[in-house]
């Protein structure tokens, strides 16, 4: 796998939107202003039908990330042959820009509790996903972008921060970052840490997406529903962000209260804006209120 | 220390069952105390799986009504936790929850099992369909040895009660029917255009599309059909039923011969 940092900013894809089925006509019809779309890799891992359809008319269109929400790589159950077959079919047939998942853990016992749950950091739990990832890597024949989640609980046992836990999982398994913008905030904010000091310890190297969203601020924590526009606080640690990163292929994620396309690429302008601006060097503040 | 997968499985029995051994291994913090924060979790949990009963199932949900399909969605989560990557999958085992739970509304199961023939079609494999033409460009010596397979999307429902026809009132937001026996045949299929179609069935019918399932030919589809038809009778007949489905996108040619 050598060769795969240094390749990282020869893959920039500029600004892209999570595909949604509300928009499938629009986006073919009318040619959106959308450099890439990322699409929910297990919404298209069906045998037929009007969803793949979509997905190839979309593919001869615009470069496509895959990303993935039930590898469940930090579970202590085996990884999936079966799900990582039908993966790899399908990301051979849509040959995507990439593909990713989450640094979490979903499923156990054959239970699928569908959701991202956060890994202990522990010696343990960073070996044992390292290996998963590079079990999955091996198999998919490609380096995979890990994503960063949302969590609101911490276990005791943690031994390392999250940002010390995550960095030494791409560097021992040598894959990438999904930097998702929003998860950082909303975990500093439910855990208490400083987003920026997180930011400063990632290695630039290893990121190559990232992701924005909105999510629901109940005052004393917040839960990362993607249900809303990205709140300014977040656009400040994005342009944050993009100063120390440098252009990064950035996406929006909407999964709920999904609005016209129209609104959507208007925020995602926001984002070309901020970063164009951030790579410029203005004041972050200037960025998002300006 | 408990290792990685005990700690996991606490944590699953808690998503699970409440079980809340793991909650002294969740840090709190002045605002938000571990339990609080766990719940974050568990609240997530059910209310993800019961919005996915409530989208899959929405004629179901309309049906019941907002009370009593809370209800069965609350049992059917906690009685049947989710085996599969997908969501789609999660309600697969709904109609034999309802025949097991509901028995005494017997219109329930099959009113969710026609909900999940739809959606089964809906994302069934592709296949290239039959021509509009095909039947005339057929030379008359082809026909008794043709073969045709089904399309991948479709299927025949067959109901007991009259679940199609509510079904159809609750998609138009009318109001259902009463249930009554009465028990009829459907195809349910995707067609060229990718959208989800259904239709009646005529025991005939049912008789000659399983026919062609089978791998027979039309010789042999012709010769289960007399149980219903006189010989007059079914070269129209033939004729006709093939044409209309391959009209509708139900067929495709058969890909290997069977003598």
């Amino acid at each position: 796998m050598e060769g795969h940092v240094k390749a990282v900013k020869d893959d920039y894809l500029g600004f892209g939107l999570g595909l949604r089925t509300d928009h499938f006509e629009e986006v073919l019809q009318g040619s959106p202003k959308v450099d890439w779309f990322e699409v929910i890799s297990e919404n298209f891992m069906v045998a037929g039908g009007k969803p793949r359809y979509y997905l190839q008319q979309v593919r001869e269109r615009y470069p496509i990330v895959m990303h993935g929400v039930s590898m469940s790589l930090g579970s202590t159950d085996p990884l999936d042959m079966n799900y990582l077959k039908q993966l790899k079919a399908l990301t051979d047939e849509i040959q995507p820009a990439w593909i990713s998942d989450h640094l979490c853990w979903s499923q156990l016992g054959g239970i699928n509790s569908h959701d991202l749950l956060p890994m202990p950091y522990t010696e343990e739990a960073l070996k044992h996903i390292v290996s998963n990832i590079k079990q999955a890597q091996d198999f998919l024949g490609r380096q995979m972008l890990i994503e960063n989640v949302s969590s609101y609980i911490s276990y005791r046992e943690s031994a390392m921060t999250e940002w010390e836990f995550y960095s030494a999982v791409v560097e021992e398994a040598d894959c990438l970052m999904l930097l998702d913008i929003n998860n950082i905030y909303v975990s500093a904010r439910n855990h208490h840490f400083d987003a920026e000091q997180y930011l400063a310890s990632i290695n630039p190297q290893r990121v190559r997406q990232m992701h924005l969203a909105g999510h629901s601020d109940y005052g004393d924590y917040i839960i990362d529903t993607h249900d809303h526009p990205v709140v300014d606080s977040v656009w400040q640690l994005y342009a944050k962000a993009i100063q120390r990163f440098g252009p990064v292929s950035t996406m929006i994620e909407r999964d709920d209260d999904i609005p016209a396309l129209s609104e959507l690429i208007g925020e995602l302008d926001q984002a070309r804006r901020i970063s164009a601006e951030a790579l410029t060097g203005l004041s972050v503040g200037s960025l998002v209120n300006g | 220390m408990v290792s990685l997968q005990e700690r996991q499985a606490q944590m699953m029995a808690f998503l699970l069952n409440g079980d809340e051994q793991i909650a002294e291994h969740i840090s709190s913090s002045e605002l938000v105390n571990g339990n609080q924060r766990l719940e974050i979790y568990s609240n997530g949990y059910r209310l993800r799986l019961k919005e996915t009963l409530a989208v899959d199932h929405d004629i179901l949900a309309a049906y019941m009504g907002d009370e009593a399909f809370d209800e069965l969605a609350n049992k059917f989560v906690e009685s049947c936790p989710s085996q599969n990557k997908s969501l789609r999958h999660f309600a697969q085992t709904l109609p034999d929850f309802l025949v097991e739970h509901y028995a005494q509304y017997p219109q329930l199961a099959e009113l969710a099992a026609f909900e999940r023939r739809l959606l089964f079609s809906f994302d069934a494999a592709d296949a290239e369909p039959l021509d509009n033409d095909f039947l005339q460009r057929l030379a008359p010596e082809d026909w008794p040895i043709c073969r045709f397979s089904w399309h991948p999307s479709l299927q025949i429902f067959d109901c007991q009660y009259n679940v199609v026809p509510i079904w159809q009132e609750l998609k138009q937001e009318q109001a259902p029917p009463a249930p009554i026996e009465q028990r009829s045949r459907w195809a349910i299929w995707r067609n060229a255009e990718r959208l989800t179609q259904f239709t009646s069935l005529m025991g005939v019918e049912v008789a000659l599309l399983q026919s062609l399932a089978n791998g027979d030919n039309l010789s042999h589809a012709c010769e289960q059909l007399l149980d219903y038809l006189s010989e007059e009778e079914i070269p129209s007949f033939l004729h006709s039923r093939l044409q209309s489905y391959i009209s509708n996108g139900m067929l495709c040619l058969a890909k290997e011969s069977k003598d």
